[in-house]
């Protein structure tokens, strides 16, 4: 356990490095989200919005972040495969979830970036206590990690050529994010609801924010735990048929 | 190791790749597979490895590490994190300096790494950058070392040292696909496998291979690789 940990740890920090390689992508990455929060939530900018109002109107762009950043490191270790790298450093590590979970801390970390400055946008902008958004929004990230890799593991099991991982991952995140919007119109927001918590990644992140705004986890519980383990069980799956060697043959 | 009655199919190919195909590959010392482009050499690879699945036996299942034609690193990191980066993963360290590199790698390894350990890959040739990933993935300690095209796109001189790393453990296995003959001469022994319309065509030691004449078939397949 201890190799496989330090092995998790040289990843995270070689990714960490890729990723500060290319400062404009992740000023990219970082500020886009906050921009797309400015520009649609303005005619709410210094009024004071309840934390119930902030639920409703902010955590649709939080449930985009995470799903699409995940859905970023996702594809990453999809072009890894595609250019042979795959293949040669998994008969380097102990197994080959060494580069999803250094993949899934370096996501932590950066979706943690994220949100700590929205947490700061949003006490400037929407007049919300800093503190109080910001442990509930970091809350929320660690309790959706698990459901959310799994709805996008499965595309790991899928050979896709380099050139359509990108279009994949597009498509997949805009149909998410478009069918959990359907999912929130037609349903109202209540924590009790399984069957929405499980299948739209936008409605159980409302609700995990939810939860820790009001506290009734005991109706909330149920709802999550399938969630978790259901698309727990979907993440598996998917790794157990993982796809290590390129699609075209290197 | 023996390779016994291994039949493959391609996901949704309706007749199998190779079949019933059948070689052995001595331990201890270098095998090389030779073939043209489009043979199956990198299919059959990973079918040893353990990467695709088949009918057949290979007995004994050898602790394996595979080495690609290429592979692209961030240009901006330095040889001592490539080094950090496949001796930690494989030692368990999780810092190296060039004072601990000395127990850790084999000679010529040493003497190539240490005036460039600070150096960045962008500061490298590309030769020296591929020479960097294959001298240290060759310090990794197993069984059956398979060099996919380990010397194109390298010059002899880096070429010897690789092959010189190569001899520096003479307990593996290994098995290197090759299109340069010249490979051939930097081991004592080997076996050379040709394959060719989806079979081991032929499978000949250095002495046979030497005193193969031109005209054969299996040299004239070679000048065509």
């Amino acid at each position: 356990m201890r190799k496989y940990n330090v092995q998790v740890w040289l990843y995270t920090r070689y990714f960490v490095k890729v990723m500060l390689d290319n400062v404009s992508v992740l000023l990219y990455t970082v500020g886009l989200p906050i921009l797309f929060l400015g520009l649609n939530l303005k005619s709410y900018f210094f009024k004071t919005v309840s934390l119930a109002q902030y639920t409703k109107l902010v955590l649709p762009f939080i449930a985009w972040i995470i799903v699409a950043n995940t859905m970023v490191m996702v594809s990453e270790v999809a072009l890894l495969r595609e250019q042979g790298y795959l293949k040669q450093y998994a008969s380097l590590v102990v197994n080959p979830s060494v580069f999803i979970i250094s993949k899934a801390v370096v996501n932590l970390m950066l979706v943690g970036v994220i949100l700590g400055l929205v947490a700061a946008v949003s006490a400037l902008l929407f007049r919300v206590a800093f503190v109080a958004v910001l442990w509930r929004l970091w809350s929320v990230l660690l309790l959706v990690s698990v459901p959310i890799w799994g709805y996008c593991l499965p595309i790991l099991s899928f050979r896709l050529r380099y050139q359509t991982v990108s279009g994949i991952i597009n498509v997949v995140t805009l149909v998410v994010m478009i069918g959990s919007v359907a999912i929130g119109h037609a349903l109202h927001l209540t924590i009790t609801n399984v069957a929405a918590n499980v299948l739209s990644p936008v409605y159980l992140v409302m609700n995990c924010f939810n939860v820790l705004v009001i506290g009734d986890w005991r109706n909330f519980l149920p709802g999550y735990l399938v969630a978790c383990l259901g698309l727990g069980l979907v993440g598996w799956l998917s790794y157990r048929h993982l796809q290590l060697l390129p699609a075209e043959g290197l | 190791m023996d390779i016994e009655q291994l039949t493959y199919t391609f996901p949704k190919a309706l007749q199998p790749f190779f079949k019933d195909l059948s070689f052995q590959l001595p331990e201890h010392q270098v095998n090389f597979l030779i073939g043209q482009n489009g043979a199956g050499k990198t299919t059959l690879v990973d079918i040893l490895l353990g990467l695709r699945p088949f009918k057949g036996h290979i007995t004994p299942t050898l602790t394996n590490i595979y080495l690609n034609q290429q592979l692209p690193m961030l240009t901006s990191i330095r040889v001592c994190d490539v080094a950090v980066l496949v001796l930690g993963i494989e030692t368990g360290r999780r810092r190296l300096t060039l004072a601990d590199l000395a127990s850790l790698v084999d000679g010529p390894t040493l003497a190539f790494l240490t005036p460039i350990w600070e150096r960045h890959y962008r500061e490298l040739s590309g030769g020296q950058r591929k020479l960097v990933q294959l001298l240290l993935f060759l310090q990794v300690d197993r069984e059956l070392v398979v060099l996919d095209e380990p010397t194109a796109m390298i010059d002899r001189e880096h070429a010897a040292t690789l092959f010189t790393v190569m001899r520096a453990h003479p307990d593996r296995t290994y098995l290197m696909i090759t299109h340069d003959v010249r490979d051939l001469a930097a081991f004592p022994a080997y076996q050379v496998l040709w394959l060719a319309d989806h079979q081991i065509k032929a499978s000949v030691d250095r002495a046979t291979f030497e005193a193969a004449l031109p005209q054969s078939a299996f040299m004239q397949a070679f000048q065509t690789v």
